[in-house]
């Protein structure tokens, strides 16, 4: 069976029920992965603020 | 352990970038002000090469690859540096990396107005600057995945997965649109015809939004904003969410550009339908972002940085809103082709890249320049002047959008169209486009402000810039020390690793791809096809190139979409005519379908008019058309066609595989020349002008008078032409 014709006797439906299932299925795995690593996620979140460590990183805020 | 190192950040790459970002951003600005008023104004298209048709591409193109473009580099320069503790690979591939993409935006700004396009949006650029495009990205990836292999800090925190995605996607996006079959050293057909030419370009397109203008910007938001807020991100587990989901979904979004056209419905309505579901990773993005800054919000009234991310985060909830919205289709059935997408661009790209870009330029500039910011007060007004300006734009273009879809489909009591004559759509529009323009040269006047601040700081700076020596831990091993350091938690260790890290990414963004791509060109019902369409002869293609070139795309679509308004509007004698079918445009490279009517389609437009009014109108469309905004085009009357360069198009036309005969690929100048004669003789019949038989426009008249004609050979249920009583012209 040559390919094209394969891709056409699928229904479209069916890619589109396949990428939905599988974008939950990656979804969940994230959200699983994630559910409880709050230590590694502060220290993470912390990092655009370790750099003003350097000394010039802290010049004239543009406040009023 | 070994001993910490030190490292000096290179700031000066930022430096340029950032003065590019605001130099380029004028520019691109002025230029689509220009635009904008010669649509109030059509007397401002001046020459050929400043007509509406050829300027718009350069506006879009400046605005998005040299404004944004050079802002999602300087802001991933500065930010990559300080998050992995490393400077980019090497200093001569930063410089080579920057002076490239100006050269690659200067020949954009000249070929763009000399007409040399590709005719797709967004993706005009012609072959040579397509591979200069491909060749400094390469450069910039190797110098910022450089950077990522030396870095010191273990974890990529989320705005460098940002980045990294930017930079893939854009690379696979750019190559497999672009391709095309070269036949002069500045000009190319697009491989692919007619529906999965559109795919394609969607796909990019779409995803030029999603990779170019909001993946980077992003990155930028889970920076900057921590940093001028003084508070990390509320929350890193929902940025992780969100960075996902939008890799995942966005790819499959494009297709809702195509509602209603010959795209075969399924593909669309996937489209819509991941569209929809954008929403929730958009907002929660959003959400994250306003919610950084809890317990800094009377900050918010004393900095004008803070001020630009707020309202640049709340464009962004306003447009990713707003855009799954215009994908339903019911929806799009009123948006598409009207100035609603355009108010939902700018809502995009002025609201929330340029405000994200202001705030950041502001933010940056002290610490850039080593000084104060020359004044607060001057980059508070430029942001009240920017919000005014913007509001007003979006407005203007709302109201505008949604006067014109609905006089579209207007029936009388009679059950005649209310509004058969298309200008009267048009002119209506006119107070609308006069109040954009107001709040463009608002904006602009804004970003005025930005560059005079800036030069000012700039002037105060120290003798010589500081380099600023940082103590960093020891270089990171990827994956050994991944391993080490976190027993085995598999996101902690791919995180780690930004080979893998990509490699996921790019398996995201192409499965995605595939699962759309393969079935829009293996599925055989897709495209049936139309025995009586046939290849454009050679005049016509010559003709068809000189749509192309004058940009006539910007303004004209090519695409009857099912509708009844449209199958009765772009009738002929009073028969409605079919509507597009995919069979039509197999032989259309690029496709011509179009985003925007700022005049009638003319997918229907052969046998309409009459050689001698297309001569006129072009000549000057006020002749035949009173109140036409539409631009003169009087070279064409002039500029002989070039007939030597017909064999070469038709020659790539037939490796594209367009079944040309035997005597067009032997001589197919001759039979232009012979096609040209005929055309000129009923020019001349009609009452036309003599001497006019090689000049550009009887090539274009002779593809305006095929279009649609096809699909009506051999139909008896369809008229060949209009009555012979010329149609009267405007009213
Ligand atoms: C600024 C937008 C704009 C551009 C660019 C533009 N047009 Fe038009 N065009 C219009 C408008 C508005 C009308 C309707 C009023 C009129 O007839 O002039 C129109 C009408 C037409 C018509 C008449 C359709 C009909 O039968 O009523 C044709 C044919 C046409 N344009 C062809 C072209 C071609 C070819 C080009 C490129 C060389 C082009 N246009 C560029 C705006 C534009």
């Amino acid at each position: 069976m040559r390919l094209s014709e394969l891709v056409s006797n699928l229904t479209p439906t069916t890619y589109s029920q396949l990428a939905l299932l599988i974008f939950l299925g990656v979804f969940i795995a994230i959200a699983w992965r994630h559910r409880r690593l709050t230590t590694a996620h502060t220290e993470a979140a912390a990092l655009p603020l370790a750099d003003d460590a350097a000394p010039l990183a802290r010049p004239e805020v543009p406040h009023e | 352990m070994t001993q910490p190192d030190t490292l000096r950040y290179d700031d000066a790459i930022v430096r340029k970038f950032v003065a590019a970002t605001i130099f380029w951003g004028t520019i691109g600005m002025l230029v689509g002000l220009y635009v904008a008023l010669q649509l109030a104004v059509p007397q401002l298209n001046v020459a050929p090469y400043l007509t509406f048709g050829r300027l718009r591409p350069l506006h879009t193109n400046a605005v998005i690859f040299a404004f944004a473009g050079n802002a999602l580099f300087g802001a991933v320069y500065y930010s990559t540096q300080r998050l992995v503790k490393a400077r980019p690979l090497s200093d001569l591939l930063s410089k080579i990396h920057f002076w490239g993409w100006q050269l690659i935006i200067a020949s954009a700004a000249i070929t763009l107005p000399l007409g040399y396009t590709e005719g797709k949006e967004y993706a005009e650029l012609e072959w040579p600057i397509d591979i200069a495009i491909a060749g400094v990205w390469v450069v910039f990836a190797v110098n910022f995945f450089g950077m990522l292999r030396n870095r010191r800090e273990q974890h990529l925190y989320v705005a460098v997965w940002f980045y990294i995605a930017t930079i893939i996607t854009v690379a696979i996006l750019h190559i497999f649109n672009s391709l095309a079959v070269p036949w002069s050293p500045l000009k190319s057909y697009s491989l692919y015809a007619g529906v999965e030419d559109a795919f394609m370009q969607w796909w990019y397109g779409h995803n030029a939004v999603a990779f170019f203008l909001t993946t980077p910007f992003l990155g930028l938001m889970y920076y900057f904003l921590p940093k001028a807020a003084e508070k990390p991100v509320f929350s890193y587990r929902l940025s992780i969410l969100h960075f996902w989901s939008l890799v995942f979904i966005y790819i499959w979004a494009g297709p809702h550009h195509l509602h209603y056209t010959a795209l075969p419905q399924w593909a669309a309505t996937l489209g819509m339908l991941f569209s929809v579901m954008l929403w929730m990773p958009s907002w929660g993005g959003m959400i994250n972002g306003l919610l950084t800054l809890r317990g800094a919000w009377n900050r918010v009234a004393a900095d004008p940085v803070l001020k630009f991310f707020v309202v640049g985060i709340t464009f962004y909830g306003m447009s990713t809103f707003e855009g799954p919205m215009m994908s339903i289709r019911s929806v799009n059935a009123l948006s598409h082709y009207t100035d609603w997408n355009i108010a939902h661009v700018h809502g995009g790209a002025l609201g929330w890249v340029g405000f994200m870009v202001f705030g950041m330029t502001y933010w940056l500039a002290p610490r850039l320049y080593q000084t104060k910011l020359w004044s607060t007060k001057l980059a508070t007004v430029h942001f009240w002047v920017a919000t005014i300006g913007i509001a007003l734009y979006v407005v203007a273009m709302w109201a505008a959008g949604i006067t014109q879809g609905l006089m579209w489909r207007a029936f009388d009591d009679t059950g005649r169209l209310q509004y058969p004559d298309f200008l009267e759509t048009v002119t209506r529009l006119m107070p609308m486009y006069w109040v954009r323009a107001l709040g463009g040269t608002l904006y602009i006047s804004g970003i005025l402000m930005a560059a005079y601040n800036l030069f000012k700081t700039w002037q105060t700076r120290p003798a010589t810039y500081a380099e600023v020596e940082v103590e960093v831990p020891p270089r990171v091993r990827d994956g050994a020390t991944a391993k080490a350091e976190h027993h085995g938690h598999w996101h902690r260790k791919y995180e780690g690793l930004p080979a893998t890290f990509s490699v996921l990414v790019a398996v995201a963004v192409i499965v995605a791809s595939l699962f759309e791509i393969v079935p829009t060109f293996l599925i055989k019902s897709n495209v049936p096809r139309i025995a009586t369409v046939k290849p454009y002869t050679p005049l016509e293609l010559y003709g068809r190139d000189i749509y192309i070139r004058e940009g006539c795309y910007n303004c004209h679509s090519q695409m009857v979409r099912p509708f009844v308004d449209e199958t009765v509007r772009y009738g002929l004698g009073g028969v409605p005519t079919e509507y597009s079918k995919p069979g039509e445009f197999v032989y259309d490279h690029p496709f011509q379908w179009g985003s925007r009517r700022i005049g009638p389609d003319l997918a229907r437009e052969g046998g309409r008019r009459d050689e001698y009014w297309h001569l006129r109108h072009f000549d000057n469309p006020r002749s035949t058309s009173k109140g036409s905004i539409m631009p003169r085009y009087p070279h064409l009357l002039r500029d002989d066609i070039d007939y030597g360069s017909i064999q070469a198009r038709i020659n790539a036309m037939v490796t594209l595989g367009v079944p040309y005969g035997a005597d067009a690929k032997r001589d197919a100048a001759a039979m232009a020349r012979a096609q040209a004669e005929e055309v000129a003789a009923k020019l001349v019949k009609l009452g036309g002008p003599a001497g006019k038989t090689h000049k550009d426009v009887i090539a274009l008249i002779a593809y305006m008078q095929r279009l649609g004609v096809d699909i009506r050979a051999g139909r008896n249920d369809l008229p060949e032409a209009a009555p012979a009583a010329p149609t009267p012209a405007g009213k």
